[in-house]
């Protein structure tokens, strides 16, 4: 079978770099992206499994990112799941009610986020989502 | 003309009166420099068109006019300009209705009675007091703005890097790194459970912050765009 994609999106390379190297430790292939137009980009031509998205991101906004995906016809069902530096205050809610499997702030539980990410890969059509 | 007269600081005041224009706005201007431009109209209604189609300082309300003292009245006044003064007119021994039309929004009242240098007294004071209240309002919430603004770069910058501390502590300690000895990985745990530590700090300084929820309360519309995180 072969291994999920995860498509990365965080402004801070450190960040995009250790999550990289946790996840690939658990099996899993990413790509990345920095901003959010990358972040669309890369929905378009990788098309991967699942989407870890940070809120603040240069040119535009996880809510952004999180809006063109829903919008788009083949590409809406991939699972997103936030963590973000934000508050939770008016970020956590909006985010799951645009559709996020589950909300974190950071610094992430690495147990947690991979037993998240685990979750939302066996529903990929959004089962999950906001259950968080 | 009146010389030295400078009509910028004419106040122009509806005046809602379905009787005859009061004796006391008709002499208020007499030897005045600053002069009261009334518009009169007799009904409730008409005054709302009024106040939709033309800028007035004060809205001056004779409670005789029919649904004067609807608390609905009042409401729809304030609602279509805010920032403008509502004061009632009233009979002599109306005191109680004068009460009712505080309670309702209004910002004063003056006897029919009362002399001119009262009611431009009265006049100046509500349009005064009705500025001092908006600019009072906006640099609270200006104040309020800048404290969330404040706080969500804290929570960004502060959660930031201690996800990058969290994160390659946890990579080392696991051993994605190589190999670890056991004092290394007490140090690590050490180092890791410290990160925790600052992140109840940060949980309970910045989400549950006083500073935090006024802000979320006085405007939450602008609150949506916070900064990266």
């Amino acid at each position: 079978m072969d291994k999920a994609k995860i498509l990365v999106v965080d402004d801070n390379a450190a960040i995009r770099r250790g999550l990289s190297i946790r996840l690939r430790a658990n099996g899993y292939k990413v790509v990345f992206a920095g901003d959010a137009v990358s972040a669309i980009a890369a929905l378009v031509t990788e098309n991967p499994d699942l989407m870890i998205l940070d809120l603040g991101l240069p040119c535009g906004d996880g809510f952004v990112v999180m809006d063109r995906l829903n919008k788009h016809d083949v590409l809406f069902n991939i699972p997103v799941i936030v963590v973000t530096g934000r508050e939770l205050a008016g970020n956590r809610d909006r985010a799951l009610r645009a559709g996020a499997s589950a909300f974190f702030q950071k610094p992430v539980d690495d147990e947690k986020l991979l037993t998240a990410v685990g979750k939302a890969l066996e529903c990929p059509n959004g089962e999950l989502r906001g259950s968080l | 003309m009146i010389v030295g007269r400078n009509p910028m600081n004419d106040v122009r005041v509806l005046l809602i009166d379905a009787g005859e224009t009061p004796a006391l706005c008709q002499t208020v201007n007499r030897g005045r420099l600053e002069q009261f431009l009334f518009t009169q109209t007799a009904t409730l209604s008409g005054g709302m068109d009024a106040m939709r189609k033309s800028r007035f300082h004060l809205v001056l309300v004779n409670l005789s006019v029919p649904n004067a003292l609807a608390s609905e009245s009042v409401t729809q006044i304030l609602r279509i300009a805010p920032d403008v003064p509502v004061i009632a007119l009233v009979n002599e021994g109306e005191v109680t209705k004068a009460g009712m039309a505080l309670r309702h929004g209004m910002d004063d009242y003056i006897l029919k009675g009362c002399t001119c240098d009262y009611l431009v007294r009265v006049l100046r004071h509500a349009i005064e007091r009705k500025s001092l209240t908006a600019r009072r309002e906006k640099a609270r919430s200006n104040a309020a703005a800048k404290d969330h603004r404040l706080t969500a770069h804290l929570s960004h910058e502060c959660r930031n890097a201690l996800a990058c501390i969290h994160q390659f502590g946890t990579i080392l300690i696991d051993g994605l790194a190589g190999n670890v000895s056991e004092e290394q990985r007490e140090y690590l745990c050490i180092m890791l459970e410290n990160t925790s530590r600052i992140r109840d700090v940060l949980d309970n300084a910045l989400e549950g912050s006083p500073m935090l929820e006024a802000a979320m309360n006085s405007n939450p519309a602008h609150l949506e765009d916070g900064p990266n995180g």
